[in-house]
């Protein structure tokens, strides 16, 4: 099993613990951020693997720190997580730039799993 | 009707007088009072004679009415009243006798007090005809040639006092008609109005409730999705954090209460999947969709289930093809929450029916029936109000009613229950617009 580097950004503190307390017990390298411009200087200073990232966060919302993120590192896998499915445009349009989804609450085994197949 | 005799008499004495009877009777008792201090105004055999006319027509007038006989009592009465006044005439002069004038109230009195053409018709003919035979019968040998004209001219004022009687009865009955014909039609108005107004009352109450519900929606919608939201981090954390710990503790007791952690988490995460679906803003995938396919995707979809408690479905589609527009997995869905409710009202052994049809306004219908346990009377508005179950607790969620009244609403339709009462079974019934559109 590869040791993978996965970025959680999430205005949510306690999520962030979440995750990574979920991935440090996997033996993968987790960094949490709180914020999309945490983000995005995160992923210039070094590759991620994976990206978990919220959606709506104050300041920079997830759609604009995906388009950052994928224009600086276009082979990191970026991964939506997010409780909020009603109508809402940059919900929609984040929705399809990703290449996965989660929607909160996650089971942690499909998170783990996911991570692992990659 | 029959009556004993005492009986009959109150009953004519009360009821059916007329009133040149009444007349008579006083007219009568005027003289027999004054036969008393020797004043006779008419012969006292015409007294008498009244007297025992009176009797008679009252007494027959009792037989007739209260008996099996079947003749109408006016009839003979007037046959009485020509022959009173004949031997009243013949007690009083013959043909020379002024109380001729009396025969012209025969026919009048008919035409105003009783309305019927052939009495008035009947009384009209019968002095003309008697009148000039009684003359001619009784008083040939003592009548002058002159005489003989007087009763002509007398028998013609006759016919034309009977003649303007019927003319009179004719204009009178017109009138009547008319009257009553105007206040048929007053009366149909009324109800009709009176219709109407129900109608539009109950139109109005039904509008109100529905901008009632859709104020509450809305305002449940928003509630909802903010909650629904703020709710969905700290339950990712609460089931994230029971599901590490899962993985690392072997000890039974606190696997239990981490599994139920688990169990009750995932119940909110429903609770709160309802909600947000009932607030959702996403546009609806809508097409134009036959109600029935519709309908025979959720009921395969539901069948299994159904199976499972010897519940009997019957469709009773429409033929014809009935369109709309909509979203078609959002309908399925509504239907098979209908169909769960209906199933989960039947306790053992029951039967669900669906109908489609179109109905009088134009709309397309559909009804999911069954035969369970009913709802009460209060509470047949509240079925699709948020949390609203009549189910044990942990047993529903109480939201599946209230997202499909926003479906349907969505639709542009409208979704009503219908129930009798307790154990008499409910009724579903949803109308939505039907598309011409091909």
């Amino acid at each position: 099993m590869d040791n993978k580097k996965i970025l959680v950004v999430d205005d949510e503190e306690a999520i962030c613990r979440l995750m990574e307390l979920v991935f440090d017990n996997t033996g993968h390298t987790v960094l949490a951020v709180y914020n999309g411009a945490d983000a995005v200087g995160a992923v210039k200073k070094e590759h991620f693997d994976i990206v978990f990232l919220d959606i709506i966060m104050k300041g920079m919302n997830g759609l604009e720190t995906m388009e950052e993120i994928k224009k600086i590192s276009p082979e990191t896998q970026v991964v939506i997580i997010t409780g909020n499915i009603t109508d809402n445009v940059i919900t929609e349009k984040a929705i399809k730039g990703a290449d996965w989804l989660f929607y909160k609450p996650f089971d942690i085994k499909n998170i783990i799993d996911y991570v692992e197949k990659l | 009707m029959k009556l004993d005799n005492k009986e009959a008499i109150i009953a004519v004495l009360k009821n059916d007088m007329d009133i040149r009877l009444w007349i008579t009777i006083v007219a009568v008792f005027l003289c027999v009072v004054l036969m008393f201090f020797g004043i006779n105004i008419v012969p006292i055999r015409l007294v008498i004679i009244t007297v025992m006319v009176i009797t008679c027509y009252i007494l027959m007038q009792a037989i007739i009415k209260f008996d099996i006989v079947n003749i109408s009592w006016k009839y003979i009465f007037n046959v009485m009243d020509l022959l009173m006044i004949t031997y009243a005439i013949d007690s009083t002069g013959g043909y020379k006798s002024p109380l001729f004038l009396m025969l012209f109230t025969m026919p009048l009195a008919e035409a105003t007090m009783h309305d019927d053409k052939k009495l008035v018709i009947f009384t009209w003919v019968l002095p003309c005809i008697g009148y000039p035979l009684y003359i001619f019968i009784f008083n040939i040998k003592n009548i002058t040639a002159e005489d003989i004209g007087i009763v002509i001219v007398r028998t013609m004022f006759l016919v034309m006092m009977g003649a303007i009687s019927y003319y009179y009865q004719k204009l009178i009955s017109y009138e009547k008609e008319k009257v009553m014909k105007a206040n048929e039609e007053i009366k149909k108005t009324n109800q009709s109005l009176e219709k109407l107004v129900e109608k539009r009352t109950q139109e109005l109450k039904n509008t109100q409730y529905q901008l009632i519900q859709s104020a509450k929606m809305a305002a449940i919608g928003q509630l909802a999705s903010g909650a629904a939201h703020e709710l969905n981090n700290p339950m990712t954390v609460i089931l994230g954090h029971a599901q590490i710990l899962l993985r690392g503790i072997n000890d039974k007791g606190i696997r239990t209460s981490l599994q139920q952690i688990e169990e009750q988490t995932y119940r909110c995460k429903k609770i709160i999947k309802h909600l947000l679906g009932f607030a959702r803003q996403q546009t609806l995938q809508t097409q134009q969709l036959n109600i029935n396919d519709v309908i025979t995707k959720a009921i395969e979809l539901a069948s299994l289930q159904l199976r499972m408690k010897d519940i009997e479905i019957i469709s009773k589609l429409d033929n014809n093809v009935l369109m709309v527009k909509g979203d078609s997995s959002l309908l399925e869905q509504v239907i098979q929450q209908l169909l769960v409710n209906a199933y989960q009202a039947i306790t053992g052994e029951g039967k669900i029916i669906i109908t489609t049809c179109k109905d009088k306004d134009g709309t397309v219908k559909i009804e999911v029936e069954d035969n369970g346990a009913g709802i009460d009377g209060t509470d047949v508005l509240k079925v699709f109000d948020p949390f609203f179950t009549t189910k044990e607790i942990g047993s529903g969620t109480g939201l599946g009613l209230f997202v499909a009244y926003s479906i349907i609403e969505k639709h542009g339709g409208k979704i009503r229950a219908e129930s009798e009462g307790k154990g008499k079974g409910a009724r579903l019934i949803i109308n939505l617009p039907e598309t011409s559109e091909q």
